[in-house]
């Protein structure tokens, strides 16, 4: 069911971008990165929607009326609750509007990572499996094995440019894209997750953990998982910043010292 | 509960999802394991081990390496060396290619051999068994380089005589007419090569898609080999001309088996062929319960193969299906036999290797211990 509803349209999808560019250098990762932009305008409204109703729920920390009920009902969880509905429904805000288009975007971006692990098949078992999926409308003959080398890395191998010297912990060299990965998931976690000036705020902390998380989780994916993966990441998070750019809800200040502050205390 | 902290957990499920789709992390190998068997002792590369196992009673005789090592994998098919040496390639994070020596056992819980040779110089996996011609080791890798390797020279760690970069990706156990190496590649490509020149002994022919099959020569001395093309080709050893024997349904992924007259392999679309060498005339087709990945078997008269559903098959030159055992799991590597028995080995059916008499009645099956 999940491999029929999205791993083999993903990875046909993939596979079928790859032939038009079978001809240009590096052509599998540019069909990632055009697959990813694809996707990504595809869940432009629901990435849209999320930050919407992230930016309202951000709105409401700072509402008098909201803060005044946190400290009434602080010791009553219950009642807090009801009253916190009662907010929702009156300002017509779903608090689960920011986390849904998240939910619904999860299956895709697991299965985008599945299409790309699935193509770049480094054994029989994983080719075979890949065969069974491909629909008899794709030159998948002609087409495999996929060229994987893109600048330079293996895309199916975890990315590193070679030092002159070893380092135990970095057996493929220095991991450039992984760190791209963790700069770029910092950039735009800090541009979309303005936090409260309220050190008690538990949305402002977890916010905050978020901020600093985020990039080492997809830092060491990038670092260990096939760098394909990363290419994802990358182009992902640059189209995130861009979407949050052009529709004016960037925070740019944010990425300065401080900046978290000013935007709070405004 | 809060969104923010409702979006925290699915995020860390996110990344749960993320590393258990990678089994047990990256560079962990899974495929199907190598088989191959000197007609009393199997030899089965299965996971984090190489196996040799009695024909006659199915018992462990070693293993290698004695206790599981994360960074090595075998699913290559081991090689038999004259003087009885194994030699087998690792995949995984370290891609050594060792000669075993099963003469000199050691080990506390298990016995082990002893590695006589080891050659560490390749850039990739092993999947493909080696070749052994006069004395040397034809090896092909994932790196795209047949590596030869000098059997005779005594060094314990190997250097390789030369390095033939033929490009793509190495899957297939090479095949010889005794003056020529045949390997065939990922690539697309059949390649011929002077075992002593090394130098190519026709150009490479374009096959139209990957090779992951061993060539077969034919009664008729001509070469025959499949590819995802969904042909089969016949190839003249003196000129290196190709022409097309047969068009498949599906993937042709096993190399094809020869008796005296005929040619016989499987495809993807699940369908077993018979075709004729003199004429390229096709004899009979016959639709087992699912794809055919694995060379078949000539086992006397019977031609014997197995299925990806779980199963093997026992046919008589007629196409006339003598006997079917459903094994279990998935079958993909092509079976061997010796000792009145024919070994085969599933994939997820809870144990390793199935021992079947002549008439394909199961009488045995190995799983290793811990």
């Amino acid at each position: 069911m999940w491999n029929t509803i999205i791993i083999h349209p993903f990875t046909n999808m993939l596979l079928y971008i790859y032939s038009l560019l079978v001809d240009i250098p590096g052509a599998f990762g540019w069909a990632i990165i055009l697959f990813t932009v694809l996707i990504k305008v595809i869940t432009w409204p629901l990435n849209a929607q999320q930050l919407k109703g992230a930016q309202a729920m951000q709105e409401l920390q700072k509402d008098k009326e909201w803060q005044k009920i946190q400290k009434k009902y602080k010791k009553d969880k219950e009642k807090l609750a009801k009253e916190q509905m009662r907010i929702y429904k009156e300002r017509g805000i779903s608090p689960f509007s920011s986390c849904l288009p998240m939910l619904v975007q999860f299956p895709i971006i697991i299965g985008l990572y599945q299409a790309i692990i699935r193509s770049l098949a480094s054994a029989p078992l994983g080719l075979l499996d890949l065969a069974q999926g491909l629909y008899s409308s794709l030159d998948a003959a002609a087409l495999i094995p996929l060229n994987s080398r893109f600048f330079w890395m293996d895309l199916g191998l975890p990315e590193g440019i070679p030092l002159p010297f070893e380092i135990s912990f970095l057996p493929n060299g220095l991991p450039t894209l992984a760190l791209i990965v963790a700069v770029t998931t910092y950039i735009q976690s800090k541009l979309t997750m303005p936090v409260s000036g309220n050190p008690n705020d538990p949305s402002a902390n977890m916010s905050r953990q978020m901020i600093m998380i985020m990039p080492f989780m997809l830092g060491y994916f990038a670092l260990t998982f096939p760098s394909g993966l990363a290419v994802y990441f990358v182009t992902s998070n640059l189209l995130g910043i861009f979407q949050y750019a052009v529709t004016g809800r960037a925070n740019w200040k944010n990425l300065l010292p401080g900046g978290d502050k000013l935007v709070t205390t405004r | 509960m809060n969104p923010k902290k409702i979006l925290f957990v699915l995020m860390s499920v996110f990344a749960a999802i993320l590393l258990s789709g990678c089994g047990t992390g990256f560079g962990f190998t899974n495929s199907w394991p190598g088989l191959t068997s000197d007609g009393e002792i199997i030899y089965l590369a299965s996971g984090p081990h190489v196996y040799a196992i009695r024909m006659s009673d199915g018992q462990e005789i070693w293993r290698y390496p004695e206790a599981p090592n994360a960074s090595l994998q075998f699913i290559a098919q081991p090689a038999i060396a004259p003087d009885g040496s194994v030699i087998v390639g690792s995949t995984g994070k370290e891609f050594k290619l060792v000669a075993l020596d099963p003469t000199n056992l050691k080990g506390v819980e298990f016995k082990t051999p002893a590695e006589k040779w080891v050659f560490s110089e390749a850039k990739s996996g092993w999947i493909a068994g080696a070749l052994i011609l006069n004395d040397k080791v034809f090896a092909p890798n994932s790196d795209g380089t047949l590596y030869v390797i000098d059997l005779e020279d005594g060094f314990s760690t190997k250097s390789s005589l030369k390095n033939i970069d033929l490009g793509g990706v190495l899957w297939a156990q090479p095949s010889t007419d005794g003056n020529l190496v045949f390997v065939a590649s990922m690539d697309h490509h059949l390649y011929a090569i002077d075992p002593n020149t090394y130098k190519f002994g026709w150009p490479a022919i374009e096959l139209g898609g990957a090779i992951p099959g061993t060539p077969a020569i034919g009664p008729d001395g001509s070469l025959y080999i499949g590819s995802f093309a969904s042909e089969v080709v016949k190839v003249n050893l003196a000129s290196g001309a190709s022409t097309l024997l047969i068009g498949t349904q599906g993937w042709v992924w096993g190399g094809p088996v020869t008796d005296e007259q005929n040619i016989y392999f499987g495809d993807l679309e699940g369908n077993l062929f018979a075709v004729d060498a003199k004429s390229g005339r096709q004899l009979w087709t016959i639709q087992p319960d699912g794809p055919v990945v694995g060379s078949p078997l000539l086992v006397n008269e019977t031609i014997v193969f197995v299925t990806e559903s779980g199963s093997a098959y026992g046919v008589d030159s007629q196409g006339k299906i003598i006997w079917q055992r459903d094994v279990g799991g998935k079958i993909y590597t092509a079976p061997v036999a010796g000792s009145d028995r024919i070994i085969v080995a599933p994939l997820e059916a809870g144990f390793h290797l199935a021992f079947l008499d002549a008439n394909g009645n199961q009488v045995n099956t190995f799983t290793p211990e811990n």
